[in-house]
């Protein structure tokens, strides 16, 4: 009775220790599988690749990357034990406009300016246009409130998959810009005086030269209020930071003249950090862009020319212009409806334009990045960065080239593999 | 037009000078008018030699030369091959060089723009042609020719339940008659419901229109058989003389069905109204199917199968017609694929997206398909190749969607789609591969004119360089 | 037991006293038995209904074969099986072959106000108005309701107010008020974002009833601590997603209504201990909508229906049964758990002692679509079908 006790002692210990030996082997540093909840998905990978642009001016050819719980531990030339293998690696896409909204409740308009609003608590993160932008090799987007007002408020950079869709699991950073717009949009909804005056939008302004009115009134109250505290407000609080160059200013601005009026503004109030987004008009005005020390988020490449935006045109050899005199800018595809649009094939129609690949790629990965104020997290191929790469069958950007695989914090929301 | 030698008056204007002077010409034109097409009838046939030169010649998907040099003569290509192997006229015209790629001008299959409306409010429209609607300075012309499509067929739009004959053109020319290549080509007819109709009154109306033709036909043979000359009578009313064939009367041909004794009717007798519809039913005109939905394909093959052209029909299919495929191979028609190149399904419960690529549907089917420009973003032939190989076609698929292809549909494989003896001169020269993301095409021979240069383009450099349109308004030089 | 539960209503009826204005006196007097004034009780107190049912229906999935029900004065004095309750011999009894289920109750009801009740467009903070007010018992709505088996329902403030006040539990028939401040009605609707006043941002709206919840004040107060109930308004997922994020900050609790497909958000309802008020689902919600109510049936969140088409409410239960709910849980949804959502369980919903008489007599098992109602008790007085 014993020796059988024993022995089975003998066989139940033995049984156990080799359960703990597989136990401790899975638990080898960058080993494939996750612990913790069994329905976690997988946030750990080693993927090979001809070619790996990092955006970093490194291209490593025939490497690996190496991802640990969502974030980028290594990268270097050879295989490693890879997961799979891809044509070529980029960083996920960051897109520093994006046209998704939640239509008119992520904007206070009972005022036209409102620069302390947070677009935190407007965004619906459940909405399937943000997974057609991820499919897409967007993982990184500013998620931007409606331009109804002049003044709108603070967007949020968030991932556009990944996680839950919560703020919590998504979020980036929030508060990172303040956001105003010039042009048809801010005035168009508002009624213009006649007849009785009901409602709200009975106001100011109903014309372009109304929208400067209130920014600059806004800013000039901000200005005001260091000095004179009964002009003291949350959004003065707000723009005394754009003002110091704490936190940079994002202006819609396409057609000519709303570019003029915007650099025009830039420079009445020395604003130091200064984005004009949607921009189209802008080599028209080459020596004021240049001189102005701004940067510019393009309105999307179309091939008719049109941004869509108060009729601005947006000719094809602008960005490769501007990156001959250095001038800051970032390419975008504005969640445009149509397909050939988006941002993942913005650079092949800059690069028909005149832009070099290098630059491309730089303007819509750490360009934007650097922009937002994100570059620490994502942007760029290094160690220490969010896993969010893009996965292509070819040349990046090349007509004929295709995304096969999305990463987004670690997890293939696209799967290369699947394809085959 | 197709096939037509110069006059004499023309074979005068050859030479060098004139050439220049009409290259220069075609510039003025070119940027003065910022919309219209320059070369006239007397330069298209004027330029009697020319020369082309480049770096690599794509003959078609599957052949190459490097190095080398296509010459041109009468419109049509006289000899190609490598350089310092092909005999070159010491005194044609040169085009060209090595850092430039030619290839063959890219084949719309079918296109309903460049037209004034191209849209007719009547069902049955068949005696109506594109000739009447067409305008040749159109900027959509002017678009083909910067993305060097060279041969289009133009056909009336798919608004109708039967449409009017449509016409092969090539973009160059300011009248209907210099830009012609073939007249009278084709059919558009619709299986997808006209505006203001549903699927059942459009089958109807399609139904209704080949009963319409055969009552007709009954009814005019019965009469000649009474001793009447109805049909004659009415000719010589509307207008028309009967002479030569046209006095003439022919058995009918149909394949499917017949009525007997129409050799007793002069065919030009025949009312306009009737007559493209029974050459239709004999089989003499191609038609061009137009299907929205899948379903639309199983009246479009029902109705073609029934009144004997199903052998001279493609199918021109939207988005989401690649679920017909199957029986599409099986009645083995052609297909002009003129949807987006990914059909995007939306699930109305999940919010999913569903992307099938559409060409490989067809490719992979073994249904012969072509690319099309009509309802992309850009009139640019090449760029849904291109993006078509990232999607999931070999460049040579892509590429010969484009060109050998379209013109086989067509009826042209001997004269346009690839670089070959004998061929119609329509060349490209492109800056670098056809399908490389920052290719440009450069110049554009048509027929062995020299029509269309880059560096002189107006519109291209106001969109792509950011000129001012306001400099191309002066009028000096 | 009995001593605990009086003590209970005592005590209830007690902390809601101070807060109840007094009724009107023309609201006693409409049609219907009277209710509530004390000559007319003492008048009901001698009057004795026995019920006999082939099948009691208690509350909460306890079903009582060859039940008695006893009443007496408006309330249930007793019920169980036929051996161990008495019936007293001075006892009016009816004889039911069918089912017997406590009178069905709406923890949301949407147009059984009179349509002016919904016209507040301008004040978006109302914290103190009661929705009682506007309550017209003879609307005939109220009527379909109660042909519906409805004998309890809470009417609300609309969601366009972003504080809309107190929402009321009021019956289908005789007039009474159960509750004049069931709920504070809280919208993080869009529609409570989008009219043309402030706030016309979800940021503002979240930012206002923040504000309002950080060291909260007077109904606030009472909200937060659960003296009163909390109810918001939401309909997409990041509406729900919004109100559960400031419940969570805020230590709130209460029920969300109007939730979109609320069983992909199951885990957070569960943690955040939320429950919830669901639209009426239609005969055939789509396979999405019904995997969304088995995962929210399976998790541990209570449930209901609002009552919008009288003739839809019973599907909804049904529907859920379908989806993979229990008897329990399903019938539930419009009976007994709604009425805890309503924040009046302990007094309608259940046929228990010192509950509210209020019953319904079933041809068949109620979550059957095919049984008919035969009659409809509302304190105690026969208010629809026929009687023995």
């Amino acid at each position: 009775m014993i020796a059988l006790s024993s022995r089975l002692a003998a066989g139940a210990t033995l049984a156990l220790a080799s359960l703990l030996a597989i136990g401790a082997a899975s638990a080898l540093p960058g080993a494939t599988a996750q612990d913790g909840a069994e329905s976690a998905p997988r946030t750990s990978w080693t993927v090979a690749a001809d070619r790996i642009h990092t955006a970093t001016g490194r291209v490593i050819e025939n490497g690996f990357v190496r991802v640990e719980n969502g974030r980028i531990v290594a990268m270097g030339p050879g295989d490693a034990g890879a997961d799979f293998h891809v044509a070529a690696i980029t960083p996920g896409l960051v897109e520093a406009s994006s046209g998704i909204a939640l239509g008119e409740a992520t904007v206070e308009q009972v005022s036209e300016t409102t620069p302390e609003v947070s677009l935190e608590e407007g965004l619906d993160l459940f909405s399937t246009r943000w997974t057609v932008e991820l499919n897409g090799g967007v993982t990184t987007t500013l998620a931007l409130p409606l331009d109804e007002n002049v003044l709108g408020g603070l967007p949020v950079v968030i991932k556009t998959g990944g996680g839950e869709p919560t703020l919590d699991s998504r979020m980036v950073k929030a508060r990172v810009l303040v956001r105003g717009a010039f042009g048809d949009q801010p005035s168009r909804s508002n009624s213009p005086f006649s007849g009785t005056a009901w409602g709200m939008y009975h106001r100011l302004p109903t014309t372009r030269m109304g929208v400067e009115y209130e920014f600059r009134r806004a800013f000039y109250e901000a200005i005001r209020a260091r000095n004179d505290a009964s002009y003291a407000s949350p959004g003065a609080a707000v723009l005394q930071q754009v003002l110091a160059g704490e936190v940079p200013l994002m202006v819609r601005a396409s057609a000519r003249l709303d570019v003029r009026t915007a650099l025009a503004l830039k420079a009445e109030f020395a604003l130091p950090k200064f984005i004009v987004d949607g921009a189209g008009e802008l080599l028209e005005e080459e020596e004021m862009v240049v001189a102005s020390g701004a940067a510019f988020v393009f309105a999307p490449l179309t091939f008719d020319g049109n941004t869509g935006i108060d009729g601005g045109v947006l000719p094809w050899n602008t960005p490769a212009r501007l990156a001959e005199r250095g001038v800051t800018f970032a390419l975008s595809g504005g969640s445009h409806p149509n397909r050939e649009y988006r941002l993942a094939l913005q650079p092949g129609h800059a690069m028909r334009g005149g832009l070099s690949f290098e630059k491309a790629l730089e303007a819509v990965t750490i360009a934007p990045a650097r922009m937002l104020g994100v570059a620490d997290r994502v942007g760029s191929i290094e160690a220490g960065k969010d896993a969010d790469l893009v996965f292509w069958s070819g040349t990046p950007f090349e007509y004929t080239s295709r995304i096969t695989g999305v990463m987004v914090s670690g997890e293939l929301a696209v799967d290369p593999r699947a394809a085959k | 037009m197709l096939g037509t030698q110069s006059t004499s008056r023309q074979r005068a204007l050859v030479g060098r000078a004139t050439t220049f002077a009409a290259r220069r010409a075609g510039a003025l034109l070119l940027s003065a008018a910022c919309f219209a097409l320059a070369p006239t009838t007397a330069l298209a046939q004027a330029q009697e030699q020319l020369v082309i030169e480049a770096g690599r010649i794509v003959v078609d998907p599957t052949t190459e030369i490097q190095d080398g040099v296509i010459v041109v003569e009468g419109g049509r290509i006289k000899a190609i091959g490598k350089r310092g192997e092909v005999e070159v006229p010491w005194e044609a015209a040169v085009v060209g060089g090595p850092q430039f790629t030619a290839f063959p001008g890219f084949v719309e299959a079918y296109s309903s723009r460049g037209m004034d409306r191209p849209n007719e409010g009547i069902d049955v429209a068949a005696f109506l042609d594109v000739r009447d609607s067409i305008d040749p300075i159109n900027l959509y012309f002017q678009d083909c020719l910067r993305w060097g499509i060279t041969t289009i067929n133009v056909q009336q739009g798919a608004d109708c339940v039967i449409g009017g004959k449509g016409r092969i053109v090539k973009p160059v020319g300011i009248t209907i008659d210099q830009i012609t290549v073939r007249p009278g080509y084709g059919l558009v007819l619709s299986a997808a419901p006209k505006r203001g109709k549903s699927r059942a009154t459009q089958a109807q109306g399609m139904r209704d229109a080949f009963r319409d033709l055969r009552t007709y036909l009954e009814e005019i043979v019965q009469d000649a058989r009474n001793g009447g000359d109805l049909a004659r009578r009415e000719a010589l009313a509307q207008g028309r003389e009967l002479k030569g064939e046209d006095a003439q009367g022919r058995a009918m041909t149909g394949s499917a069905w017949k009525v007997e004794g129409l050799e007793l009717i002069p065919r030009g007798a025949i009312d306009e109204k009737q007559a493209p519809l029974l050459a239709l039913v004999e089989g003499r005109t191609p038609a061009f199917f137009h299907c929205a939905a899948p379903h639309d394909v199983h009246l479009a093959l029902r109705t073609a199968r029934e009144n004997g052209f199903l052998e001279r029909t493609t199918l021109v299919l939207d988005n989401s017609c690649w679920k017909a495929a199957d029986l599409i191979k099986e009645a083995g028609v052609a297909v002009v694929l003129t949807g987006s190149l990914v059909h995007v399904e939306t699930d109305p419960v999940t919010g999913e997206e569903t992307e099938t690529f559409v060409p490989g549907v067809f490719q992979e089917k073994g249904v012969a398909y072509t690319l099309s420009s009509q309802n992309s973003s850009t009139t640019s032939l090449w760029y849904q190749a291109a993006r078509a190989t990232g999607l999931g076609l070999t460049r040579e698929q892509a590429l010969t969607a484009v060109t050998l292809t379209p013109a086989k549909i067509l009826g042209l494989e001997e004269h346009v789609g690839s670089l070959q003896v004998g061929r119609l001169g329509n060349v490209l020269l492109m800056s670098g591969d056809p399908l490389a993301t920052t290719t440009w095409v450069e110049h554009v021979i048509v027929e062995g004119a020299h029509v269309y240069d880059r560096s002189k383009d107006p519109r291209n450099k106001i969109l792509i360089e950011g000129e001012d349109p306001v400099d191309h308004l002066s009028t000096h030089d | 037991m009995l001593s605990i539960l009086t003590t209970a209503s005592i005590a209830l009826v007690a902390c809601v006293a101070p807060s109840v204005l007094p009724l009107p006196e023309n609201l006693t007097r409409l049609s219907g038995p009277d209710v509530a004034p004390s000559d007319s009780a003492q008048q009901a107190d001698t009057a004795v209904l026995a019920i006999r049912a082939a099948h009691l229906h208690l509350g909460e999935g306890r079903t009582v074969p060859n039940g008695v029900l006893v009443v007496r004065g408006g309330v249930v004095v007793a019920a169980g099986e036929a051996g161990t309750v008495e019936i007293p011999a001075d006892a009016v009894v009816v004889e039911h072959d069918g089912h017997v289920s406590p009178g069905l109750v709406a923890a949301y009801s949407a147009g059984y106000l009179p349509w002016d009740e919904s016209n507040e467009d301008t004040r978006p903070f109302l914290p103190d108005l009661r929705v009682a007010l506007g309550f017209d018992p003879a609307l005939p709505r109220l009527d379909d309701a109660l042909a519906a088996g409805v004998t309890t329902l809470v009417v609300a403030p609309s969601v366009t107010q972003v504080v809309g006040g107190r929402t009321a539990a009021v019956k289908t028939h005789g007039g009474k008020i159960v509750s004049d401040n069931a709920h504070l009605a809280l919208s993080l609707n869009s529609a409570a974002a989008n009219a043309e006043r402030y706030p016309t941002s979800y940021a503002s709206l979240v930012g206002e009833l923040d504000a309002l919840f950080t060291e909260p004040q007077g109904v606030y107060r009472e909200a937060h601590t659960g003296n009163v109930g909390l109810m918001g308004f939401v309909r997409a997922r990041h509406e729900t997603d919004r109100a559960l994020r400031l419940f969570e900050r805020r230590g709130l609790k209460g029920a969300l209504v109007g939730c979109e497909l609320p069983g992909e958000l199951a885990p957070r309802l569960e943690r955040a201990q939320v429950s919830v008020v669901l639209p009426t689902t239609g005969f055939t919600p789509n396979e999405r909508e019904m995997t969304s109510l088995a995962t929210l049936a399976a998790a541990n969140v209570p449930f209901a229906f609002w009552l919008d088409d009288p003739n839809q409410f019973r599907v909804s239960a049904a529907v859920a049964r379908r989806a993979g709910a229990s008897a329990d849980e399903a019938f539930g949804s419009i009976c007994w758990y709604a009425a805890d959502i309503a924040r009046v369980g302990t007094s309608v919903g259940r046929l228990l002692r010192g509950y509210d008489a209020d019953f319904v007599l079933w041809s068949g098992d109620p979550i059957d679509l095919t049984s008919r109602i035969e009659a409809v008790y509302v304190g105690g007085e026969l208010a629809l079908g026929g009687a023995r």
